[in-house]
């Protein structure tokens, strides 16, 4: 079986890899190098990154940025920020990107999901949706960071990206974003319901145990945060040991499973007595 | 000196910094005669069957190809790659392949609950593998890539692995010195970086048994 996939989001904003809150403010975090290499070496599945400040400046991602990251990345790479034409998407992939990530471009030019879906396969091409909840109760696909309204449906326009070629979809909660309440899985379940591509879940996990329930109670086939994988080390590791703890089946190849460990409340790893460390070592060596 | 086969459809520069990180040495050609001058080739490749025929077609590659692999060069698909190998394939109507390994390329069946593409890691049961040095140090059913929506159908004995996906979905292949995967060995981490060592050593590999 195919298993459930952990993709951490790397946001760049003006070079830097940044967490965001409500689409509205940014910290940041660092040069991009060091937290790909961080979350590759930590079984990340997949990794989609995402340059906010290409959209606004007429451009695409930075080829020269990629080239460097793609020598380090040895998982699958997503890239996206003012992808907008088939020779952009070619020159992302030629620099090391794995799959094209587009937003805007595909709800104003849609004629660009079937383009680019017929030149480099379906799977190459993910549909990033912005979507926020208004007063009917329905999810919205917003666009300009969330600032404008384009009045389709989210679970519409993912089944009409799904036609047009796209192979999967980036569904992200601006609602949730930065806001650590966990996903919003009314959303994720109106679009899941829709579809028959995989759906990725973003936006909201504010402790490792929000993860389980995208897969388990709204049928996303992958769950992505951003914000929650800085400053931890390990961070994706944890993340797949409550993933793995609750049923879901994922891929954990590292040496380093957690499986026995307790966590507090915001699912951070509680710290073992020197005795039980000291025991551990030894056992280990005797392996 | 392994030659990477650029025919504009293929994610050069990941499997060329995959091959690099295990080290190995790459050159990226695009020409017919640069062919000669590799010991091994690689055919990656991403994107729709026909697309990439009608490139190879342009780009005079495909005589050179099959010369080469006649000549007992280790040639390794990866992806689409691997699907080219084929006698044809199914994708948006009946597209000839290169006609290497005898079989064709047809669509993962679909079943309730399956999502198409096979889009994520997977384990790969190996099967007639004891003796694939593609394979070498790999644990059985460890865990691989794929993206794919279409798969090669061969017969049993060429193939060296396979997952599960609603039914069985061919992983990998070996015919003598053709070698293919079906998944993306670099995007599979440490997994991978094994296959991709092991066909560099195949590479680099003389004499007898050589792709034992």
């Amino acid at each position: 079986m195919v298993k459930n996939r952990l993709i951490a989001c790397l946001l760049i904003k003006e070079g830097l890899i940044v967490q965001s809150t409500n689409f509205k403010s940014y910290l940041p975090i660092g040069r991009p190098k060091f937290p790909i290499e961080f979350v590759t070496q930590w079984d990340v599945d997949e990794i989609i990154l995402l340059d906010m400040s290409a959209g606004k400046e007429n451009r695409g991602p930075s080829l020269e940025v990629l080239e460097m990251l793609s020598v380090t990345c040895t998982v699958p790479l997503t890239v996206g920020g003012g992808i907008r034409s088939v020779e952009m998407a070619r020159n992302v992939i030629r620099s090391g990107g794995d799959k094209i990530s587009i937003n805007l471009p595909a709800l104003e030019n849609k004629h660009l999901v079937t383009d680019l879906a017929r030149q480099f396969g379906s799977q190459c091409v993910v549909v990033s949706m912005d979507c926020k909840k208004q007063k009917d109760g329905k999810f919205y696909i917003f666009g300009s960071s969330g600032h404008k309204n384009y009045g389709i449906e989210a679970s519409e326009w993912a089944a009409e990206v799904e036609n047009l070629g796209a192979g999967e979809i980036f569904l992200v909660s601006i609602d949730r974003d930065g806001g650590r309440l966990g996903y919003d899985l009314d959303l994720i379940s109106s679009v899941t319901s829709k579809v028959n591509i995989p759906v990725i879940a973003c936006g909201g996990v504010g402790s490792y145990k929000d993860f389980s329930p995208g897969i388990l109670k709204a049928g996303a086939d992958a769950v992505a945060a951003a914000n929650i994988f800085h400053h931890v080390e390990h961070s994706t590791i944890l993340a797949k040991a409550h993933l793995l703890d609750d049923g879901v089946n994922v891929r954990l190849d590292s040496e380093a499973r957690y499986s026995n460990r307790s966590f507090d409340k915001f699912g951070r790893l509680l710290m073992l007595d020197s005795k039980t460390l000291d025991i551990e070592n030894i056992e280990d060596s005797r392996k | 000196m392994i030659g990477i086969v650029d025919y504009g459809m293929g994610n050069i520069k990941s499997v060329a910094n995959g091959i690099i990180r295990v080290g190995g040495e790459v050159k990226i050609v695009s020409q017919p005669n640069e062919l000669q001058n590799c010991s091994a080739l690689v055919l990656p490749g991403v994107g729709a069957f026909a697309q990439a025929m009608e490139n190879l077609n342009k780009a005079d590659l495909v005589n050179p190809i099959i010369e080469r692999v006649e000549e007992d060069t280790p040639i390794l698909g990866i992806c689409l790659g691997m699907q080219l190998f084929a006698e044809y394939s199914e994708e948006f109507g009946v597209t000839k392949g290169l006609g290497l390994v005898e079989g064709g390329v047809v669509k993962i069946p679909e079943a309730p609950g399956i999502r198409l593409p096979h889009m994520g890691w997977n384990e790969v049961k190996q099967v007639n593998s004891l003796d694939s040095s593609l394979f070498k140090d790999v644990p059985d059913e460890g865990c691989f890539y794929f993206v794919h929506s279409y798969m090669v159908e061969t017969a049993q004995e060429n193939l060296t692995g396979v997952a599960t996906h609603g039914s069985r979905v061919t992983a990998s292949m070996q015919v003598k010195n053709i070698f293919a995967t079906q998944f993306h060995p670099e995007k599979s981490q440490s997994n991978g970086a094994t296959i991709l060592r092991n066909f560099v050593n195949i590479s680099e590999a003389k004499g007898e048994n050589k792709y034992g």
